[in-house]
């Protein structure tokens, strides 16, 4: 990347930038962090009256827990589908966008609306638009009964979920994206075209091969995002259910820590799922990040 | 002496205000239309004496509201008074957090509030632990106007009318003659209670931590399966069966004819029926053949915090008796729709000439079905991680409405799993006594 | 583009349109049922149609919630975050790109660790640190027995309070303590040529003046994008403030709009009323997108124009 000759060699200047926001993260985000991992070798009484060390124990009872990996086995699928999905999905959109069409500039525009409606409500209305009676998809559930049914069968839970989380990520990924391909300088589609490659050819040939530094952002942002963000959505449409069905592993681990004041429980699940998520970001640099070239 | 830069000020502030006065704060979980009751409770308080002010801070649900209050006690800065619901009351009991309202205010005449409400929050040697505030139980409720025009002339009293009626209705054309939830609130505990049927060894949890569930062995695994059964036959509906989503909802619109549902209820479907259908509310129906017994109370109580100067304790408990009174218990229950705690409120209600007016109505009937004669599994739950086995109870019966197995093996499942939740719960808390 | 692709035209226009409804209806929905009254909730549930009904639900949010309120303190919240993180995210990329030091790539991967985990899973023990900001240092002098020392020469420990609960500081805090801004900002100064800084170097610029006459202009896309990120980020949290703030006063519009959801048995939620307070507490965050969404676009171009 950049080499010696090109860095400044100040020793404090550095951490003096750096400084104020290390302070930050380590007051707000490792002591925390550090907390709940400590918790996880203990069994707390949620009050603090006394608690009982028991090294390994919540560790193993955790991982076999049945319900744990089932959890776990869920947002995994969640977040292969879901994420590919938030990224394909905008990536199809910005390359539409980034042709010189009328509808670019309203796209634009109406695609990152997403970005500012709040929670509470993004659920209630994607619960009604996916309602089998009352819904988009009533008139097939009256064709064939029972066909779609989200409150009963899980898997079109799931699916409601995946359409809302979908609705929720297309303005970051979509922007991030659209400002990539508005990068890729003229003179190489020119020079391109001027080679015989047609407009399809130069999508996958030309643009898809320069994006790659937004497309490892966004797929590195989504990963670890679908682990953890789709929190709100579940607990406003779903609540984990029919059957569990929708359970992912953050939610399952704020059920546990946050209504059923299982402490040792729930730190214990956070510092699995932290490690698994660190691993997985780590595979993500070591794999994909050494194949993306930044200079142009 | 400690160096705190907290108390220095505080000691600073302390000294300009006098001794007796005291700012307490109360938080609270619940939001909507009891929220502006608690708040307006609030005002009243600080209005009617100078002596203490009473800060109340919603937390927007009971399990905030907790959680908050755990950080905050091992902060060291939480509050004199909070509410808390039913199924936290072993958490709070084996805190070591709380204070037994019966020893802070000894002298109250705690044998006036309903038996029903009393045994749920009081220890087994009889000590009330909080003072229970809002207060609900299960009634049930049906359409009239619909019942009627499927030929039922009468409201049903127990499961077997119920289930005729059902099958009158659907035989006129009813897509939905009964529906529920299944929530473990109304299809377990409610039913267990009033019918004299235990949740768990021990007495549910009274008698000791090494309880262990057994309603997969009781009455109730046959009326869950029948459930299922009636299900199947169509007579019964889920939240997820009806066009509105949500059981109460769909009642309200008249698209369901029967349910049962907490008094709390009451004010949104009469709202709802207005001038369109008539509305019936009697006693949660039995099976043949089991005599009556007292119905739990659900809502929340509240609990004094350890921790605190005289001064605040002072204040709360002059709080606590605002509570108690009985106007204030009437224009809460009026606001709000759930039941008084104490016999006295009644009295005043029907001296008050009110006592026909549809806010009270769920008052005489839900002390009426909180004051039948006890047993001792109908006291209340006394179990720990309880909130989530209500969640596992509820995920493990879904997945037998779905057919994905059978109600038996769904409530096996369910017993393993709170069976386990049990024992680590005895586990965290080993050594300390039940009070 | 270049030469005439109409059937490719074609094909984008449908795509964006797809896009665009779908993105859309869910946002019509929304109006919808926020235009009807709460009977007709009752009665037929969500709306598919808008009613009459809006600027009355409207005017009862201003009447009869804090909503008003609660939506400056989440333009501060808001607002202070996104600068906040604007500037030390700046900084820290700026350091760790730019400087020849051995522990840029800790730094980094210490940074960016704070992607993995949001707040909303680490709640419980944050707020217990932002209850007493000190309690770490408490613990560290605890644990190596240096409190043991002070306690034994002055008579007693060391035991320092600071809470920041039910402040704008606690309430952003741990908002900031995120790393997607410092790498937005170091995925783009990786992009920027190495002849911008030689020539620079040669120029005789040192550091701070690199930072501020040449890095600062090219970064200002960037920092217009990431600073609308950070403010629509910062207006739709819902659990720290929740969390962090104890008073009505204090809390965010966000907070404000759920805590008119019932949570007692059997309330149907006056939903019109609380899509009207959804539309208006989103007014803010959509307007800013409208006026800003073409920095958005330009401001994440991940190279030098």
């Amino acid at each position: 990347m950049t080499s010696e000759s090109t860095l400044f060699s100040n020793r404090w200047l550095p951490v003096l930038l750096v400084a104020p926001f290390m302070l930050l993260i380590i007051l707000f985000f490792y002591v925390p962090i550090f907390q709940a991992f400590y918790w996880s070798f203990f069994l707390e009484q949620p009050f603090g009256g006394g608690s009982m060390f028991v090294g390994l124990d919540n560790f193993a009872r955790v991982l076999s827990d049945r319900e744990f990996w089932q959890a776990g086995g869920r947002t995994l699928v969640f977040m292969v589908t879901a994420s590919s999905l938030a990224v394909l999905i905008p990536l199809i959109l910005a390359v539409a966008a980034d042709r010189k069409i009328r509808l670019s500039l309203p796209a634009r525009n109406v695609l990152v609306w997403p970005k500012g409606v709040a929670g509470a409500s993004i659920g209630v209305v994607f619960a009604f638009v996916f309602n089998p009676f009352v819904g988009i998809l009533a008139p097939l559930n009256k064709a064939f009964p029972g066909i779609w049914a989200p409150g009963i069968d899980g898997t079109d839970a799931f699916i409601t979920l995946i359409a809302a989380h979908v609705w929720s990520g297309i303005p970051f990924n979509f922007v991030i994206l659209l400002a990539g391909l508005q990068s890729i300088p003229r003179t190489m589609q020119q020079a391109a075209a001027m080679d015989g490659a047609g407009p399809w050819r130069r999508i996958f040939d030309v643009q898809l091969p320069l994006i790659m530094p937004q497309l490892f952002l966004t797929l590195v942002l989504e990963f670890t995002e679908s682990v953890t963000s789709a929190f709100a959505l579940i607990d406003t449409i779903t609540h984990g259910g029919p059957g569990g069905a929708t359970t992912l592993l953050v939610y399952k681990i704020y059920k546990d820590g946050f209504s059923g004041y299982d402490l040792s429980g729930a730190a214990t699940q956070t510092a699995i799922l932290m490690v698994f998520v660190i691993l997985l970001t780590a595979a993500q640099f070591a794999f994909l990040g050494r194949r993306i070239n930044y200079e142009r | 002496m400690k160096i705190s830069i907290l108390a220095a000020a505080a000691a600073v502030m302390a000294g300009a205000c006098s001794a007796q006065a005291a700012n307490i704060e109360f938080w609270y979980g619940n939001t909507g239309p009891v929220e502006t009751a608690i708040k307006a409770q609030c005002d009243a308080f600080n209005a009617a004496q100078t002596q203490h002010k009473v800060t109340c801070v919603g937390q927007g649900s009971y399990e905030v509201s907790m959680q908050k209050a755990i950080a905050a006690y091992r902060a060291k800065n939480h509050p004199v008074l909070i509410q808390f619901f039913d199924a936290g009351t072993l958490d709070l009991m084996l805190s070591n957090a709380v204070v037994p309202v019966q020893e802070i205010l000894p002298d109250v005449k705690w044998n006036s509030y309903i038996a029903g409400a009393r045994a749920y929050y009081e220890t087994s040697g009889g000590k009330l632990f909080a003072q229970p505030y809002n207060a609900s139980t299960l009634l049930f409720y049906t359409n009239r106007t619909e019942l009627e025009k499927a030929g039922v002339t009468q409201t049903p009293t127990t499961w077997e009318e119920v289930i005729d009626a059902a099958r009158k209705l659907k035989a006129a054309g009813h897509a939905c003659p009964f529906v529920t939830d299944g929530d473990t609130w109304r299809v377990l505990e409610q039913f267990s209670a009033r019918h004299g049927l235990p949740i768990a060894s021990r007495h549910n949890g009274y008698d000791g931590l090494d309880a262990e569930y057994v309603f997969n062995t009781t009455f109730v695994a046959k009326h869950l399966q029948n459930l299922v059964d009636w299900r199947k036959e169509g007579l019964v509906r889920l939240n997820a069966d009806t066009k509105a989503g949500n059981y109460t909802a769909a009642f309200n619109a008249g698209e369901c004819a029967m349910m049962e549902g907490s008094s709390g209820s009451y004010a949104a479907s009469t709202k709802a029926f207005d001038g369109k259908y008539q509305i019936t509310v009697n006693m949660a129906p039995m099976y043949k053949g089991y005599e009556r017994h007292n119905t739990l109370v659900g809502g929340a109580s509240i609990y004094v915090m350890k921790g605190h100067d005289q001064a605040e304790v002072d204040g709360a408990k002059a709080f606590l008796d605002f509570l108690r009174k009985p106007e204030q218990q009437m224009a809460f229950t009026a606001a709000t729709g759930y039941v008084p705690v104490t016999n006295d409120v009644l009295e005043a209600i029907n001296k008050s000439g009110d006592a026909k007016a549809a806010k009270y109505a769920t008052a005489a009937i839900g002390i009426e079905s909180m004051n039948q004669p006890p047993t001792a599994d109908s006291r209340g739950i006394r179990l720990g991680f309880y909130v989530q086995f209500r969640e596992i109870f509820m995920e493990e019966t879904q997945k037998a409405y779905a057919g994905q197995q059978t109600m038996q093996v769904s409530l096996d499942n369910a017993k393993k799993r709170g069976d386990e939740l049990l024992r680590r719960f005895e586990q965290t808390y080993k050594g300390v006594k039940l009070p | 583009m270049i030469e005439n692709a109409r059937s490719l035209n074609i094909a984008a226009s449908v795509i964006l349109l797809a896009g665009m409804l779908y993105i859309l209806g869910p946002l019509y929905l929304t109006l919808a049922t926020a235009s009807q009254s709460y009977e007709f909730l009752l009665r037929n549930g969500l709306a598919w149609y808008p009613g009459d009904q809006f600027f009355n639900n409207a005017a009862r949010i201003f009447t009869e919630t804090r909503i008003p309120i609660q939506m400056l303190n989440s333009l501060a919240v808001a607002f202070s975050l996104a600068i906040a993180t604007c500037i030390l995210s700046f900084l820290s990329a700026y350091a760790i790109v730019y400087f020849r030091i051995r522990w840029a790539g800790v730094a980094f991967a210490l940074i960016l660790a704070t992607i993995m985990l949001p707040v909303d899973i680490r709640v419980i023990t944050t707020y217990q640190v932002a209850s007493n900001v000190f309690s770490p240092v408490n613990a560290l002098l605890y644990v190596t027995g240096l409190n043991g020392l002070i306690a034994k020469a002055f008579g007693a420990p060391v035991q320092l309070e600071l809470s920041v609960l039910n402040t704008h500081f606690g309430l952003i805090a741990p908002l900031v303590a995120h790393g997607t801004g410092t790498f937005l900002f170091r995925q783009f100064f990786l992009t920027l040529p190495k002849d911008l800084f030689k020539a620079a170097r040669m120029d005789g610029a040192g550091p701070v003046r690199f930072m501020f006459d040449i890095l600062l202009p090219l970064s200002r896309t960037s920092f217009a994008a990431l600073f609308v990120l950070t403010f629509l980020s910062g207006w739709t949290q819902y659990l720290w403030p929740l969390v962090a703030s104890s008073t009505p006063d204090m809390q965010t519009a966000v907070v404000g709009l759920a805590r008119l959801l019932p949570d007692s048995d059997g309330e149907v939620p006056d939903f019109p009323m609380i899509m009207a307070g959804a539309v208006i507490v989103s007014l803010v965050p959509l307007l800013m997108i409208a006026l800003l969404q073409r920095y958005l676009v330009q401001g994440l171009v991940l190279s030098e124009k």
